[in-house]
């Protein structure tokens, strides 16, 4: 039975086992797309830090007693009893889901920012896929029909003319070309061929062609399996991955907003006298970003000072490394430049390098107000290094 | 032949079409008719669930566990001085602590300073306990959103009901006798 008929021909495969060779390729297809499309559901909590974590639920947890607010934007005491729990969870090492869930039994699902859908919901969620899989249908069953339509009457046609022809030995009761041609399988068809071996040349090549037809449409079928699945995978890839994104920044503008205000308040303080206070506020900042310009311009500022009024040099150094790392870190940052600059011609009496500071500052266009604090010594620091002042100072 | 091949496919594509039309119009209808979800009521998940705990300070500063009134019935009242309905409520609470002595009612302070919370138990003539709940812990474990809420706690620790808003005498007098007739 192996062997194919006249032509000699043995193929690797029998029919059934291409079949089953392809279906385990398309498993194995299907397999990876889901295992890959898992994983990044599973992982793209895991490289969140504590904080990102905590504000990420808080936002996803709504203020209980506001309305369409989540514990994050609200400062009810609803909202800081939501954020004191979920802060206490995730420290018990609690997962996302576990503390959700504990909030769920409380609330119930209304507590959420967006609350799992109901029956109504599912059924509204699962309509583009039932719409698209109406639609797939649709096209194969219409390409379906017109294939058989087409053989059939191809059918037809061969037989016709194979019966007009004389070279052709018609049996009596069925055309053999209409034999082959109504076969669906290769091994029907092969063993068609076998059972009459004097076919003429013009079935061979006709059969030749069907076969060649039904393997590609095979693979055909297959490849576009294949890239739907594909595309699927990389379509819910593009949304997952935009969806972390989104929260990656909203929760790296929640960072920059609490910093831009510690960092604020360390200024106040810091005009007030408090500098201790102000220095453990902007050293929370570093903690959490230690490469946040402002703060070590600020921390920078304020470390060189108290160094200076306690005649510590190393508390001045430190503090000259701070603001040293703010202005390599932003040059544009005119702050920095200016405290970089009072503390080299003040503390360190280096008029030269502190001028190269000020003229940074000061090619910033800086508040006037600013300016104007700092005027007298910035002049005397330009004519202690024996340059011309410049005339945003005259 | 091919005439009846187009033709059904023209029937095809038409009662196709036909399909999606109203899978449209219907899916139109569904969001149209659908209540958003900021107004949908949900009755609370912990009706017929065990009691969250409660062991916290009373406002006379001693220790006080929910599960001391454990075999009576229990009416957990959050209650704040600054709520308007709170004030409402206020006599009826007392009153029914009063009258119905094998039903304990706890007050539990909701965002409150104690000693206004204090102030306005005294000044109404409340003699049953009261504990802080200084970081709403408790609030938040009975689904709180706003004093005053009560819930309605059986003698073997399951929350038979929860009344959001003010109460009222007669309703809570019913509540009980009806959880009695139930054999809770």
């Amino acid at each position: 039975m192996n062997d194919v008929g006249t032509e000699g021909r043995r193929p690797l495969y029998s029919a059934a086992g291409r079949m089953k060779l392809r279906s385990w390729a398309l498993l194995l297809a299907v397999v990876v797309a889901v295992g890959g499309i898992s994983y990044s559901l599973l992982s793209s909590n895991a490289r969140l830090t504590p904080q990102q974590r905590i504000t990420q639920i808080e936002s996803e947890v709504k203020c209980p007693s506001c309305d369409g607010i989540s514990a994050l934007d609200s400062n009810t005491a609803g909202a800081f009893a939501v954020r004191s729990f979920v802060q206490k969870q995730v420290k018990a090492g609690k997962s996302d889901k576990q503390i959700i869930d504990a909030l769920q039994a409380s609330y119930g699902p209304n507590i959420l920012m967006a609350p799992p859908p109901g029956y109504g919901g599912r059924i509204i969620d699962l309509m583009p896929f039932a719409f698209l899989a109406i639609v797939l249908a649709a096209i194969g069953f219409y390409g379906y029909k017109r294939m058989r339509g087409i053989k059939t009457s191809q059918s037809a046609m061969q037989g016709e003319a194979e019966i007009a022809s004389p070279v052709v030995d018609v049996e009596p009761s069925v055309s053999p070309a209409l034999a082959v041609f109504h076969t669906e399988s290769v091994d029907t068809e092969r063993l068609s061929m076998e059972q009459d071996p004097e076919l003429p040349g013009i079935k061979a090549v006709a059969s030749g062609i069907k076969r060649l037809r039904s393997v590609r449409k095979a693979w055909v079928f297959y490849v576009g399996v294949l890239l739907l699945v594909g595309g699927a995978a990389s379509g819910f890839f593009l949304i997952r991955s935009q969806d972390n994104a989104n929260r990656q920044l909203a929760a790296a503008a929640l960072q920059a907003q609490n910093e831009a205000q510690a960092i604020l308040q360390a200024r106040v303080l810091a005009n007030e006298g408090q500098d201790v206070q102000a220095l453990k506020l902007l050293s929370s900042v570093l903690k959490v970003d230690p490469n946040q310009p402002v703060a070590l311009a600020y921390q920078g500022w304020l470390l060189a000072q108290a160094g200076e009024k306690d005649k510590s040099d190393p508390l001045v150094n430190q503090g000259m490394q701070f603001l040293q790392q703010s202005v390599k870190l932003d040059p544009s940052y005119p702050d920095a430049r200016l405290f970089l600059g009072l503390v080299l011609f003040q503390y360190r009496h280096d008029a030269k390098d502190a001028v190269v500071q000020f003229n940074a500052f000061l090619a910033d266009k800086p508040n006037s107000s600013f300016v104007n604090a700092t005027k007298s010594v910035l002049v005397s620091a330009y004519k202690d290094a024996g340059q011309p002042v410049p005339s945003q100072l005259g | 032949m091919e005439d009846v091949t187009r033709k059904s496919a023209r029937k095809t594509v038409r009662i196709l079409a036909i399909a999606v039309g109203a899978c449209l119009v219907g899916f139109s209808i569904l969001l149209a008719t659908r209540r958003p979800v900021s107004m949908q009521t949900v009755a609370s998940p912990l009706i017929n669930k065990t009691a969250p705990p409660i062991s916290a300070t009373t406002l006379a500063g001693k220790k006080l566990s929910l599960s001391s009134y454990s075999g009576h019935f229990v009416l957990v009242n959050f209650f704040a001085s600054w709520c308007t309905p709170c004030q409402q409520e206020e006599k009826a609470l007392v009153q029914f602590s009063n009258t119905n002595q094998d039903v304990r009612v706890l007050g539990v302070v909701f965002n409150d300073i104690t000693s206004s919370a204090k102030n306005f138990l005294s000044r109404n003539g409340a003699t049953y306990q009261a504990v802080t709940d200084p970081n709403g812990q408790i609030a938040l474990s009975y689904g709180v959103s706003d004093p005053p809420q009560s819930y309605l706690i059986s003698p073997k620790g399951v929350i038979l009901t929860e009344i959001v808003g003010p109460v009222n005498l007669s309703s809570l007098d019913q509540l009980v006798a009806l959880a009695r007739s139930k054999g809770f």
